[in-house]
């Protein structure tokens, strides 16, 4: 996976316009994303060390979508990676994978902190 | 209208919802198949937009559930998919979807797809009450407007299961104008069937709350009196033949009274007996003939024994 963590986690005027241009919605979206996938990225590691690949496609699918709708494209990326993968049933890299989300996800709240709604 | 948004992913939840909302829908939430399923059941919800993919029932299960169930209307289905296969496609539309939406979706196909389905939705309730209306209109008799005999047909059979079934009493009676070939011929079929509207009013009217009148046929009319025996029967039923001949409706050819009458005859089905509803009815024209026989413009009620004689 070489995509860039130094770029920002979130394409700003992109994710603002699928808001409707509505900061305050905008912000309500990504705590709801941030509350929904740091609880889903538990249970994927949670099928991924259960050998489920198959769930850790449909989890990684459902944290790709949300973060496409927001326009968190590292984060979009990286959970698309984890799905394909494990759709295909290869589980080569998936730990480190799941680990860089993880940490994506934290630089997404960052982000969110420093948000002014 | 109401919109039913159906997915596991709360932000995509959350955005969608809040984009029909803003479209002027009232919308309503649901986290997965079997949520929605009861939201569908306790609500009038006249369209769905379901992801495809979520646990417990997915968008696709959710679809044929609908379509396999009666909740007693269409409910429009649009499924969300990121799956942009054409197979998909084919796969959505023949569980049962009626659309279906690729993602990410936008804002303008969302809003054109939804009207769509609106569209749809108005143009089904519209037809839906025509035909209610239609069904309605093959059991209302053209000329009087009450029950027809189709209704009637149906109706007693059903009042009189009822009554048996709960040792109720069931008094029918059957009612027929005087000599009315003789005001036809005199005063022509165009006054004929005014007095046929006149006289089926003045019965519809004169019969209380619970008791049904219908037009047999011809100048035949027939009640239903539920629980009630043949004296209470006999009462009611006199009250019709009396307002038939208030009504005053000139008819020189019915001696002596000079106006329209009728004749009625009832019988009243016994609790705890065992006869059908042929032989009830067949007791009603029994007695009514008696009325008849006996000089016409008058009641005869059926003693409860004549039911019980062997055929």
């Amino acid at each position: 996976m070489t995509v860039s963590a130094e770029v920002c986690p979130i394409d700003l005027a992109d994710g603002l316009a699928r808001a409707g241009d509505d900061r305050a919605f905008y912000r309500e979206l990504l705590d709801l994303f941030l509350d929904d996938a740091r609880q889903r990225l538990v249970h994927l590691e949670a099928a991924l060390s259960g050998g489920d690949l198959t769930q850790v496609a449909s989890i990684a699918h459902s944290i790709k979508g949300a973060a496409a709708n927001l326009a968190a494209e590292r984060a979009r990326a990286l959970a698309w990676a984890i799905e394909s993968r494990g759709r295909a049933g290869d589980g080569t890299g998936l730990a480190e994978l799941a680990g860089e989300l993880a940490a994506e996800l934290e630089r997404v709240a960052d982000f969110t902190r420093s948000f002014e709604a | 209208m109401r919109v039913l948004v159906v997915e596991d992913e709360p932000v995509s939840r959350r955005m969608l919802s809040a984009a029909i909302s803003r479209m002027g829908y009232d919308v309503v939430a649901a986290a997965d198949g079997r949520e929605a399923w009861d939201v569908l059941r306790a609500e009038q919800i006249g369209l769905v937009v379901t992801d495809w993919m979520m646990p417990e029932m997915d968008g696709l299960q959710l679809v044929e559930k609908i379509r396999g169930s009666e909740l007693g209307r269409y409910v429009y289905v649009i499924l969300l998919t990121s799956r942009s296969e054409s197979r998909d496609a084919a796969e959505a539309l023949e569980a049962g979807a009626d659309d279906f939406i690729a993602k990410p979706w936008h804002r303008d196909e969302l809003t054109a797809r939804l009207t769509a389905g609106r569209r749809i939705l108005d143009l089904q309730a519209a037809l839906q009450e025509k035909n209610l209306l239609l069904e309605r209109m093959t059991r209302v008799d053209g000329l009087t407007g009450i029950g027809n005999r189709r209704n009637f047909d149906e109706e007693f059979p059903r009042a009189f299961e009822t009554a048996r079934r709960f040792h109720r009493f069931l008094s029918v009676a059957m009612l027929d104008i005087d000599r009315f070939k003789a005001y036809n011929d005199r005063f022509g079929h165009e006054a004929g069937d005014i007095a046929l509207r006149a006289v089926a009013a003045a019965i519809d009217e004169t019969v209380r709350t619970a008791d049904q009148s219908f037009r047999y046929g011809g100048e035949e009319f027939c009640c239903t009196f539920p629980e009630t025996d043949e004296a209470g029967a006999g009462i009611v039923a006199d009250r019709l033949r009396a307002a038939v001949e208030r009504l005053g409706i000139v008819h020189p050819e019915n001696c002596p009274w000079g106006v329209v009458t009728i004749s009625v005859g009832v019988a009243a089905l016994q609790p705890s007996t065992t006869v059908d509803p042929e032989d009830l009815l067949r007791a009603a024209d029994q007695a009514l003939y008696r009325a008849k026989a006996q000089g016409r413009n008058r009641t005869v009620a059926l003693a409860p024994e004549r039911l019980l004689a062997p055929r």
